[in-house]
């Protein structure tokens, strides 16, 4: 029995009445089988709760405001700046058809996805964010909402669909997320950005120059909305 | 009559012995009732991106902090192998690391898998140590708050 002892020993000497009885009283067996039964059934576990990601949107169209960036794990900021993109067309050229390249007031350059120099300003206005929840479905609209015209303080109007933008950024290859595109006047979808996902193009805007206005200076305001259901 | 007695008695003890084997082979559900996971736990946090521009992550990443108790005094002076397992979720994928404090063993463990976290001796009534738990998981499948089950077992010698 040797080695063999010392298993049996050390059961025996933490329940020595059991191994006595085990075979003179029935009874007791079954009470051995149920305090092996309940042994194991000291279940016990810690549990730990996980909540989902928070649902999250974030737009930035020419300057805009972020603690470090997307990449570095910042948080995004508030920013009030109401951009101008502009142009004066020299009388001599007013309605001739060339198109005027317009320029804007906007200083970011970089992309906060990752602190990349991404768009020229003032040329280039930047046009980006983001949007992501929980779950495998969802997108968001990137839209745009013009007024029908651009006007002076005489009331003179400039239609709004004058005004054309290309779209391209600092390595960029292929099409762009937030393609080119012409204002409709009125509210147009720009991009559809997937869930979980960070957009961003550099937009450069243009007047048509097609028509002959009243002198003065004309202004309207386009509205950039990134929505989600 | 000597003889029968002497033969009930060599069956008795192989019987025994049967049984302590058994119980030797078995793996037992370890009591860590006293366990606390901290107050305050981390909300799970999206993970910063990475690889190709524009990808963002999918994934999210939570910590925890739990003061771990476990009532060994069961199988003290014996050798023991514990593990910590974690039940399966339907989240899928799921990552979940620690560090320790030197008590046990830091590892990692996916859902329905265990990973030892102590192996020798058991010289005490409680183990204790503290572990600091991260937590990945998939966002896209994490859409409402889930429970993670963990446990610990132990294989005596």
């Amino acid at each position: 029995m040797g080695s063999g002892h010392d298993p049996a020993t050390s059961l025996r000497s933490g329940t020595p009445p059991v191994n006595t009885n085990l075979l003179a009283a029935p009874p007791r067996r079954l009470a051995l089988a149920l305090l092996a039964f309940g042994w194991t059934g000291i279940a016990s576990a810690f549990t730990v709760s996980l909540t989902p990601g928070t649902r999250a949107l974030y737009l930035d169209v020419g300057n805009g405001s972020y603690s470090g960036t997307y990449t570095s794990g910042g948080t995004p900021q508030n920013n009030s700046t109401i951009n101008v993109v502009s142009v004066t067309v020299p009388a001599a050229a007013v309605g001739n058809g060339v198109a005027q390249a317009m320029t804007s007031n906007s200083t970011q350059s970089t992309s906060y996805y990752d602190g990349f120099a991404f768009c020229s300003p003032p040329a280039q206005v930047y046009v980006g964010g983001f949007y992501r929840q929980p779950g495998l479905t969802g997108t968001a609209s990137l839209t745009a909402t013009a007024p029908t015209s651009l006007t002076n303080p005489s009331g003179d109007t400039i239609a709004f669909n004058r005004i054309s933008w290309t779209s391209t950024g600092a390595g960029d290859t292929g099409a762009e997320v937030i393609p080119a595109g012409t204002f409709t006047g009125g509210t147009q979808t720009l991009a559809t950005f997937g869930n979980n996902s960070w957009n961003e193009s550099c937009h450069t805007f243009s007047y048509a120059n097609t028509t002959t206005p009243a002198a003065g200076t004309y202004t309207g305001r386009v509205t950039y909305t990134l929505s989600a259901p | 009559m000597k003889f029968a007695l002497l033969l009930s008695r060599c069956v008795l003890m192989a019987f025994l012995a049967s049984c302590a084997t058994i119980v030797r082979a078995a793996t037992y559900p370890v009591d860590d009732r006293a366990s606390t996971p901290y107050a305050g736990i981390g909300k799970m946090q999206w993970d910063a991106p990475t690889g190709k521009r524009g990808a963002a992550p999918s994934t999210l990443t939570g910590r925890i902090a739990v003061q771990t108790r476990l009532d060994v005094r069961a199988w003290k002076h014996r050798m023991g192998r514990i593990y910590l397992t974690l039940q399966n979720t339907p989240l899928g994928p799921l990552s979940t690391s620690w560090t320790t404090r030197g008590r046990l063993l830091p590892g990692s463990v996916r859902a329905g898998e265990r990973t030892l976290v102590y192996s020798g001796p058991i010289d005490t009534d409680v183990l204790e140590d503290e572990l600091l738990l991260t937590i990945k998981a998939d966002g896209r499948r994490l859409v409402r708050t889930e429970q993670l089950d963990f446990s610990f077992e132990i294989d005596v010698n």
